[in-house]
């Protein structure tokens, strides 16, 4: 199966975007199980259109995005709930943890700064120069922490300038990928992928 | 569900397998459980957790302007490896795990408890097992 494109329309990075965006009111709940209906399905296509009219023939791949984004953003708000019930002494020991495994700092320190270098649009304009480095370096720490995944590709990483353009121009201020560096997110979803392979 | 004491563990299999291992001495007091889910999330699920994150802490920011400066990819190792995870706060926290998914978890998971020296070690792995345990959840639910 291919992978659902996810550069059609904004990235929402929490519910106040998926708001905006659409222009409604509804929950993240309430639009996860959209799609789950006939009736649903289309009024969440009549508000994806109705967002952006030049979608045209992308609006399946804008509605695959927008089904996948929003799922997880539902996600990401049960989980962090559930983070909040995680007693203080138990986060102290997670945190003891990570600083007696510096490789296990490393790898959450590179997440977040793949995270920031190459999605946030504040930022991602720089990527361009670490974006190889940040993946090689990231395939290193999975490898030292027992994942290892193919080398293969990072040959194919091309020193890129950063590409790509505005996406639209009643994006929110945060949300969605101003620009990134195509080479090494394409690297990146390769290794996400070897990730995730049982 | 309530919030597990921190001396038990929820393991996989192969990581029950690694705790046996352990000095007798070390084991005792400890229980330990199966984990019995496995929803470990498909590479989009990944890609768009990466797209979506939000790291505003200073201490990510921080954290970005030293791997600026890094060389290459060894010096980034080094600048993210003194990252003080423990600095974040707990939403930051949560988000960061959510982004690293469960695979990683579960490889941080080995990791430690094969360098697992003192009950000290074991909470941390313990912790590690709770967080995985609710990401499965979160992961299997529609």
């Amino acid at each position: 199966m291919m992978n659902p494109r996810m550069d059609v329309i904004p990235v929402f990075h929490d519910e106040r975007e998926v708001q905006e965006y659409l222009g409604t009111k509804k929950r993240l709940e309430e639009l996860a199980v959209m799609s789950g209906t006939k009736e649903g399905e289309k009024e969440f296509l009549t508000l994806l259109k109705r967002a952006n009219p030049s979608l045209n023939g992308n609006i399946d791949a804008a509605h695959e995005q927008a089904d996948l984004n929003i799922e997880q953003l539902e996600k990401k708000k049960n989980f962090l709930q559930k983070m909040l019930s995680v007693p203080g002494r138990a986060l102290k020991s997670l945190g003891r943890t990570m600083k007696k495994h510096p490789i296990l700092t490393a790898l959450g320190g590179l997440a977040a700064v793949i995270a920031l270098l190459y999605f946030m649009p504040a930022l991602a304009p720089t990527t361009g120069k670490y974006g190889r480095q940040l993946i090689e370096a990231f395939k290193e720490v999975l490898k030292k922490v027992g994942l290892p995944t193919p080398t293969a590709g990072v040959d194919a990483i091309a020193e890129l300038p950063v590409t790509g353009g505005p996406v639209s121009p009643d994006v929110v201020e945060r949300a969605g990928e101003i620009l990134e560096s195509s080479g090494t997110i394409n690297e990146l979803s390769r290794t996400l992928q070897e990730l995730s392979k049982p | 569900m309530g919030a597990m004491p921190t001396t038990a563990l929820q393991l996989r299999p192969e990581e029950w397998k690694i705790f046996e291992e352990l000095s007798n001495e070390l084991k005792d007091g400890w229980k330990v459980t199966e984990e019995t889910l496995s929803a470990f999330e498909r590479a989009e699920e990944l890609e768009m957790r990466y797209r979506m994150a939000s790291f505003d802490h200073p201490a990510c920011q921080a954290l970005v302007e030293g791997v600026k400066k890094a060389k290459n990819a060894a010096e980034i190792e080094e600048v993210v490896s003194q990252f003080d995870i423990a600095a974040l706060s707990q939403v930051q926290m949560a988000e960061l795990f959510f982004t690293l998914g469960t695979r990683v978890l579960s490889a941080m998971v080995r990791y430690a408890l094969q360098r697992a020296e003192s009950d000290e070690d074991l909470e941390g792995v313990a912790a590690l097992t709770e967080v995985r345990h609710m990401l499965f959840q979160v992961n299997s639910s529609s």
